[in-house]
């Protein structure tokens, strides 16, 4: 349950991220978007929340948990971004 | 000076990455199905019930008849106690590569009738041995060395864009782009599980790097005759005495470790071992308690608590992941199967790179035919000892040395397919051929698991063989998708 709830944290971070990244803005077609302070935050403050959720439910096992939500959320929110671009893609053509 | 140092590092990355590549694909493949084992076993064996009655100490006893046999023959039994992973009690023995079993009911202590077979801990063997011993433990060693060289070349070449193109996938690019993207893509955001992984692996198997004799010294050793030793037969020299009653005397243990923490019971000739689980924390402790085989009196309670054995027992249980929950576990599993697609990807890369200019040179050729051999080869060779365990005849004599053989066969037969192929300039017929059969294979494994397996309904639960089932089918999908982007 715990891994559930760290990827879901880490992904919502990462999504964050993206959206601060220009070379993922631009794949994505996203040339007007500019990211809040709260977006900008939030990308780290979403890891770090992952990581003392972890770390709440169980200390032993805290970095390898934290470390692998965070890899698996980086594939769900790559694939997810890949998508997403593909379809913005079909829909402005 | 950087840029200088970026292709040097490139050089190496994809250099080393290759040639030591093949062999560590094979390395994360087979460590990912280790971490399973248990449930692999499982499927292996579909006569044993999904579910078991709960454990009965009175059924402890019943096992000893199995127990002094193998014992008469020179082998090391120990018993398997009934844990969340699996729901019966096993009697085990080494047969030099395998764990061999034999399931009892955990209830009743009766024998069930199930099929022998190689099991999960074939894969387990494979990973760091590849069947050859010492000589596997060493090469396997090395190639941990690689892997660490290659990563960190690996990161160098990429440190400009290790946080830009964190996220970056581009499966709808150019070919070699989309490539590109799926290798760091696997490589990136698992680079702690890998270093972790490479670097316990490693440090494990240290005497093997670091032998306590000279390399030169082993050589000698190999090459040496030795006369053959005058010995008697196992069962003339064994005498095997009666075994104590086993439920006292775990009891007597679970007062020492605590209750429902011991999790195996081994018989040597001077000694029986309670010892305790590895599912109870990342330190493999091994911590045990014995007792004279004689009369079952208390012998010794044995547990290594210096700094140094617990640094050993932190890297032993970080690497066999076999404290972890099933969550932990699919974890290991899938960062396993990444690494795989991360050596994988690299492999094709490094062909699609030098295609123009060196693909008609046969050494590229051969590569090439190396290359399919280990990666859709291997996989189609795994495949085909499932289904050689389910389609191999239940009475064979040596039927688990069957199962290996069947991989093995399969694994030099499509390595040959495929370097003829490639030798003939049909490279690409070589990989659809190879990816085709894979995908057959692996799709047709769920029909093969619900005929051969009985009591079963095509609603089953989600268990072990619903899940081994499934993944199969994935695997099967992406050889397609594979085969129809070719």
């Amino acid at each position: 349950m715990i891994i559930v709830l760290c990827i879901l944290l880490c992904s919502a971070g990462l999504v964050m991220q993206a959206l601060c990244e220009p070379k993922m803005l631009r794949f994505a077609k996203l040339f007007q978007y500019k990211a809040s302070y709260h977006v900008r935050i939030g990308r780290f403050m979403s890891l770090c929340l992952a990581f003392l959720c972890s770390l709440w439910a169980e200390p032993k096992t805290a970095i390898v948990v934290w470390a692998g939500s965070f890899s698996f959320s980086v594939i769900i929110v790559a694939i997810g971004w890949a998508v997403f671009s593909r379809y913005r893609e079909a829909f402005r053509s | 000076m950087q840029d200088t140092l970026r292709t040097r590092m490139g050089w190496l990355h994809a250099w080393i990455g290759f040639s030591a590549g093949l062999l560590l694909f094979f390395v994360f493949v087979t460590g990912s199905l280790a971490v399973f084992d248990t449930e692999l076993t499982r499927w292996l064996q579909p006569e044993v019930p999904p579910q078991a009655a709960p454990f009965s100490v009175q059924a402890l006893d019943r096992t000893l008849p199995d127990v002094q046999s193998l014992l008469r023959q020179g082998e090391k039994p120990f018993i398997t106690l009934p844990s969340a992973r699996d729901p019966v009690m096993r009697v085990q023995h080494h047969d030099g590569y395998e764990f061999l079993n034999v399931p009892f009911n955990p209830e009743t202590g009766e024998r069930i009738n199930a099929r022998a077979t190689a099991g999960g801990t074939f894969f387990y063997d494979l990973h760091y041995t590849m069947r050859t011993g010492l000589y596997g433990e060493t090469l396997i060693a090395f190639a941990g060395l690689a892997l660490l060289v290659t990563v960190g070349s690996g990161i160098i070449i990429h440190l400009k864009g290790l946080i830009p193109d964190l996220l970056l996938f581009r499966p709808f690019a150019a070919r070699l782009r989309a490539w590109l993207d799926v290798h760091i893509l696997a490589s990136v955001p698992f680079l702690p599980f890998v270093i972790m992984m490479a670097y316990t692996g490693t440090f494990i198997r240290a005497r093997t790097i670091f032998p306590p004799v000279s390399y030169i010294a082993s050589f000698e050793a190999l090459f040496a005759t030795h006369p053959s030793p005058d010995v008697p037969a196992k069962e003339e020299r064994l005498e095997i005495p009666l075994l104590p009653s086993l439920p006292p005397l775990l009891s007597q243990s679970e007062q020492i470790l605590g209750i429902g923490q011991v999790g195996h019971i081994l018989f040597l000739s001077d000694s029986i071992l309670f010892t305790r689980t590895d599912m109870s924390g990342p330190l493999l402790t091994r911590e045990h308690v014995d007792f004279s085989p004689r009369d079952g009196h208390f012998l010794r309670h044995v547990l290594l608590p210096t700094p140094v054995t617990h640094a050993q027992q932190l890297m032993e249980g970080l690497h066999f992941a076999r404290w972890t929950g099933s969550g932990l576990r699919w974890m290991y599993f899938l960062s396993g199967v990444l690494g795989a697609v991360m050596f994988g990807s690299g492999s094709v890369i490094f062909l699609m790179k030098r295609r123009r200019q060196s693909g008609e040179r046969i050494m590229f050729r051969i590569a090439e035919g190396l290359t399919i051999g280990a990666l859709p080869g291997f996989l189609l060779a795994t495949l085909t000892f499932f289904w050689a365990n389910r389609l191999l005849p239940v009475s064979l004599t040596s039927r688990p040395l069957a199962e290996v053989h069947s991989f093995f066969v399969m694994w030099c037969f499509s390595a040959l397919v495929g370097l003829l192929l490639c030798l003939w300039g049909r490279s690409t017929l070589g990989w659809k051929l190879q990816l085709g059969l894979l995908g057959v294979l692996a799709i047709l494994l769920t029909p093969l698991d619900l005929l051969t397996r009985s009591g079963v309904s095509v609603f089953h639960a989600p268990t072990v063989f619903a899940t081994t089932d499934l993944c199969a089918l994935l695997l099967g999908l992406i050889s397609f998708q594979m085969v129809r982007r070719l």
